[in-house]
């Protein structure tokens, strides 16, 4: 799936965008409890359900 | 302050200063031991908690190259303290006035693409730059294979393959510093749609009319675009704040989403670089195993369950190994400051050494063994990248109390020893997250605070069996642990509410692949702490011993020599500076039940509350060596009335006031060390002082009104 918005803190986005999570990036949902486990740009991030929230996606069309 | 015997000799003028960034778990500290070793001197940057590092090495041409380890950063966005110290070194305009002549930025050869985002910020500072492409070796195992001639082309910075953990490619590297300086200085490598060049145009001369090199100025416009506060080193610089909103306004109306132009722009630079240097031969990641690992350690039941066995092990060794080389330590201090006690003529010089100083000194040193245990294991646990899921794991838990996950960690230590474990604060990088564990870590039972619960409930609680294998003495036991931790989570949500008010940072965590740690890393790291703990706790403690010692010293007194030799000795307390001051206190301590004697012994055990027990035997007069005798007197020791001094409501609420009261130098010295130091550093280790103090004293005067109400005692 595709990041199409990151509706947070000024400060949360920044962080996130400078690892590598920004509009536009593809993203692996690899865990989904109360936090969620994500994998971008190779890399595994754990963002609190407080952020995740605020991030909308867009499902890739399947191949 | 530098490390005996390893500081680095005096800088000379013509030295060269590298400064080395690079994204966490990249190997960038592995890297910076691999160049400089043993040579590095830790202190903290002017002004704020970070700490900072500084090694140095000679270079290939004899020169002396001087390292600065800048904190791990994502980017120069200066979300927090560590990035807006990073950012300023690098814009040469720090407190400390450290100019790099060359900029060493690690970059990740396995995670190149995230890496390159920071990369391509500290190309445009125009500072010399040299890129160290770490971890090459994995990448290559990956199936990963970068065209580093043709990155070099792309990045115009000169770049060195390397694999920090076994020093591959330090010499190459050395080599690339010293000729970066002579090379043209790096700019941005990109260019950007000419709208936004032209709207940014009136920021970047704002930045450069105040001394931005004319590149870092255009870095530094297109990142304050992003965000959303001025940061404090942009406030001073005239019109700047107007001109970005302008800038901004423009943007917007030409259909241009400011916010998040800078990471557009540099993904998509990157993601060009990538897709012509970088090529992937297996389409599966050799990050399996990692997967492997995580699926168990990750587990929602399985998870926890191998955090708690784990946390188990490391506990109980910080306990059980340290044992024997604590009780090693303490010999052979004893046998030191016996040996040189014989030296010296009989009199207050050779009470002053042996009881004074080797007394004072020792007690400190001894908690050496559980500190090196302590991070041996979280330096394990953090090299090998297991520490970052154990945050993800606690993090439910501690958010419910306003803290972060990596506060557990330090929290749990606190049951071995405060020390270690407001020093493993240092992971959590919200200074006000930081601030609350230090504040509650104490309050944690430590293993200092044993003898005397087993002094008292020896004594005062009969053995009666509650259930199988748990006698009331047990109980009692488990009590005193669980009110301290109950207090510990209870303070940490008041001080997050009060005094470090604070919102709860939602958790950002990276999740690196599992590695093997490296062993030279994980010894200088763990070296370095064990330093730190020797000199600064060292000489605040070794003064407060003399004082300490003085008090119950002076003034002098011609005991009764008809008297045994600890009736002498009791005369001789009673008569000094800390006796007295046991009398004055008296009236304060008096509605806790207590008489003058607990007060001297409550009032000598401030520097260290196992001293407790120590001046308690010196006071019945049966030494602390025989323990059985002590309890014996205690049980029976009455008061000018008759009546028993210590009823077990006494010994429980004595208890309670050890739970929580700080009574350890160490700890404080530790904290103003952790806070900040400084005024900033005895302020808060005044604080922590005072609140714990006013809650042992609260909490013990609770039990012992309360117990009488309830008609025991």
């Amino acid at each position: 799936m595709t990041v199409v918005d990151i509706d947070c803190t000024g400060d949360e986005a920044c962080r996130l965008r400078a690892l590598g999570l920004c509009e536009g990036t593809a993203v692996n949902v690899i865990d989904a409890r109360d936090a969620m486990l994500l994998e971008v740009r190779g890399t595994r991030l754990a963002l609190g359900a407080a952020l995740t929230a605020g991030i909308t996606v867009q499902l890739a069309a399947r191949a | 302050m530098s490390m005996p015997s390893t500081s680095p000799p005096p800088v000379a003028t013509d030295a060269l200063r590298v400064a080395i960034i690079g994204n966490p778990n990249t190997g960038k500290t592995t890297l910076f031991n691999a160049l400089t070793g043993l040579r590095q001197r830790v202190g903290n940057f002017a002004g704020v908690t970070v700490e900072r590092v500084e090694g140095s090495f000679k270079g290939p041409d004899g020169r002396r190259i001087v390292v600065l380890d800048l904190p791990g950063s994502y980017s120069l966005s200066a979300g927090s303290p560590d990035e807006q110290i990073a950012l300023d070194v690098l814009q040469r305009r720090d407190a400390d006035r450290w100019r790099p002549d060359v900029v060493l930025v690690v970059v990740d050869a396995v995670h190149l693409e995230r890496n390159l985002f920071l990369a391509s910020q500290v190309i445009e500072l125009g500072v010399p730059v040299v890129i160290a492409l770490n971890q090459f070796d994995v990448a290559q195992a990956e199936g990963i294979t970068i065209d580093v001639p043709e990155l070099i082309h792309e990045l115009g910075v000169p770049i060195v393959p390397t694999v920090a953990k076994r020093g591959e490619g330090m010499e190459p590297l050395k080599q690339a510093l010293l000729t970066a300086v002579m090379l043209p200085a790096p700019a941005r490598r990109f260019a950007l749609p000419e709208a936004v060049r032209a709207a940014l145009e009136p920021v970047e001369a704002r930045l450069v009319s105040d001394g931005f090199l004319p590149s870092a100025a255009a870095m530094e416009a297109l990142r304050v675009l992003g965000v959303e506060r001025t940061d404090a080193h942009l406030a001073q610089v005239p019109g700047l704040a107007e001109a970005t909103r302008q800038a901004a306004s423009t943007l917007q109306t030409a259909g241009f989403r400011p916010s998040r132009l800078e990471s557009e722009v540099r993904y998509a630079w990157i993601a060009d670089v990538v897709g012509h240097t970088v090529t992937r031969s297996k389409e599966t990641h050799a990050s399996s195993l990692s997967d492997r690992i995580d699926r168990v350690a990750l587990h929602r039941v399985g998870g926890p369950l191998l955090f708690l066995l784990l946390m188990a092990v490391v506990f109980q060794s910080v306990f059980t190994w340290a044992a024997p080389l604590m009780d090693g330590i303490e010999a052979l201090i004893a046998s030191a400051g016996g040996a040189v006690g014989t030296l010296l003529p009989e009199g207050d010089l050779r009470s002053l050494i042996v009881d004074g100083v080797f007394g004072g000194v020792g007690s400190v040193l001894v908690f050496l063994p559980q500190i090196a245990i302590l991070f041996t294991f979280i330096g394990l646990l953090e090299h090998s990248g297991y520490m970052a899921r154990a945050a993800f794991l606690m993090d439910r838990v501690m958010r419910s109390v306003g803290l972060h996950g990596k506060s557990f960690i330090p929290m749990l230590s606190g049951y071995a020893c405060a020390v270690p474990g407001i020093m493993a604060t240092r992971t959590i990088e919200d200074p006000k997250d930081r601030l609350a564990t230090i504040m509650v870590v104490p309050l944690m039972s430590c293993s200092a605070r044993l003898p005397v619960y087993t002094l008292l409930i020896g004594a005062f609680v009969p053995a009666t069996a509650l259930l199988p294998g748990l006698t009331l003495q047990g109980a009692t036991m488990l009590g005193m642990y669980l009110l301290g931790t109950v207090a510990a989570l209870i303070m940490a949500a008041i001080f997050k509410r009060t005094l470090l008010k604070g919102p709860v940072r939602p958790m950002i965590l990276e999740l690196p692949p599992y590695r093997w740690p490296s062993l030279k890393s994980l010894g200088i790291s763990v070296y370095q702490r064990c330093m730190l703990f020797v000199q600064r706790a060292g000489t605040v403690i070794l003064s407060l011993s003399i004082v300490l010692w003085a008090m119950a010293t002076y003034p002098k007194t011609s005991p009764d020599p008809a008297l045994s030799p600890e009736m002498q000795q009791e005369q001789q307390l009673e008569h000094s500076v800390l006796g007295r001051v046991g009398h004055v206190i008296e009236p304060v301590v008096r509605p806790l039940g207590y008489d003058w004697k607990i007060g001297v012994s409550i009032a000598a055990s401030f520097a260290a509350r196992e001293v407790f027990v120590s001046t308690m035997g010196t006071i019945y007069g049966v030494g602390s060596e025989d323990e059985a005798a002590l309890t014996e007197r205690l049980r029976e020791e009455k008061d000018a009335t008759g009546r028993l001094v210590y009823s077990p409501l006494v010994a429980v609420g004595l208890m309670v006031f050890y739970v929580f009261a700080l009574m350890c130098m160490s700890t404080s010295a530790i904290t103003v060390r952790e806070a900040g130091g400084g005024a900033i550093g005895w302020k808060w280790a005044g604080v922590q002082f005072v609140y714990m103090l006013a809650l042992a004293y609260g909490a013990a005067w609770i039990v012992y009104v309360g117990g009488q109400a309830l008609g025991f005692g």
